[in-house]
């Protein structure tokens, strides 16, 4: 899988392509643990290039949004294809993590909230 | 199509690595994409190949998280796929120490747990889902029936 970050107006978007599974789950906890450390703290999960997720790509961004909710951040997801909208809703996962249908909606609703529109 | 009582069978052995397991899990789809367009002779249905995959993708990777031996190669973990007019059946053996999977529960949603849906996804993703424990092999049993069997 490709990890790569942007910054938007102080959202760290991190766009994600191939398949999130258990082989990388590892790779985005670094990835991820990496961008904490430089004390950002509000992200968008880019997930349009994301072909399949498992349990445990799941798992790890559960324990992404842990780690980043303790630090009074938040994390958004968009652009699921229906695959991997289907996880999400299977394992509930929609009800803790905010979907989007692209990140620029995501990253703009950071923006509302902060009171920047 | 003919009805065929006997069934077609084939298999994948590996050692317990997440790449082996990854790969498993990608012939999964691709054979049951094709079982389906054999069966229904019509394009592929995304959601049967769909569900196939997340349920050996998590039955594979669990063999492999569930290894004594992680990576050294002298376990092995064969998936076997047998196929009928109305449905795919496949096997996911390996040779970890038996584990009680009937008494595997439901997550707790409300807690919001970072792991332990493997089950729960083969379970929610197959139409039938056995274990059994013998000579030393976990065996996990999953049959995902076509949508409308021929008569």
């Amino acid at each position: 899988m490709k990890i790569t970050s942007t910054q938007d107006n102080g959202i760290t978007i991190i766009r994600l392509s191939g398949r999130f599974d258990a082989t990388v789950a590892d790779q985005f906890k670094e990835s991820v643990q990496q961008l904490c450390e430089k004390g950002l703290s509000n992200f968008v999960i880019d997930m349009s290039d994301v072909s399949y997720i498992d349990s445990s790509g799941l798992g790890s961004i559960i324990t992404f949004l842990r780690k980043i909710r303790l630090a009074k951040g938040d994390i958004k997801v968009a652009s699921l294809s229906d695959k991997v909208r289907s996880i999400f809703q299977l394992t509930r996962f929609h009800r803790v993590i905010e979907i989007f249908d692209n990140s620029e909606s995501a990253t703009l609703s950071f923006n509302t909230l902060h009171g920047k529109e | 199509m003919v009805r065929n009582d006997i069934m077609d069978k084939m298999e994948l052995k590996f050692s317990p690595t997440l790449k082996n397991a990854q790969m498993g899990t990608i012939a999964a789809a691709k054979i049951a994409s094709a079982f389906y367009n054999l069966i229904k002779n019509d394009d592929p249905d995304q959601n049967f190949s769909t569900d196939v995959e997340l349920a050996v993708g998590e039955a594979c990777t669990n063999c492999v998280k569930y290894s004594e031996n992680l990576d050294t190669g002298d376990k092995t973990v064969i998936v076997t796929f047998e196929t009928d007019d109305e449905k795919l059946v496949i096997q996911v053996k390996d040779q970890n120490p038996e584990f009680d999977f009937h008494g595997v529960s439901v997550p707790d949603f409300s807690e919001v747990p970072e792991g332990g849906y493997g089950i729960f996804i083969i379970r929610e993703k197959m139409d039938l889902v056995t274990y059994m424990h013998t000579n030393g092999w976990n065996c996990v049993t999953m049959t995902k029936f076509i949508a409308s069997p021929i008569i």
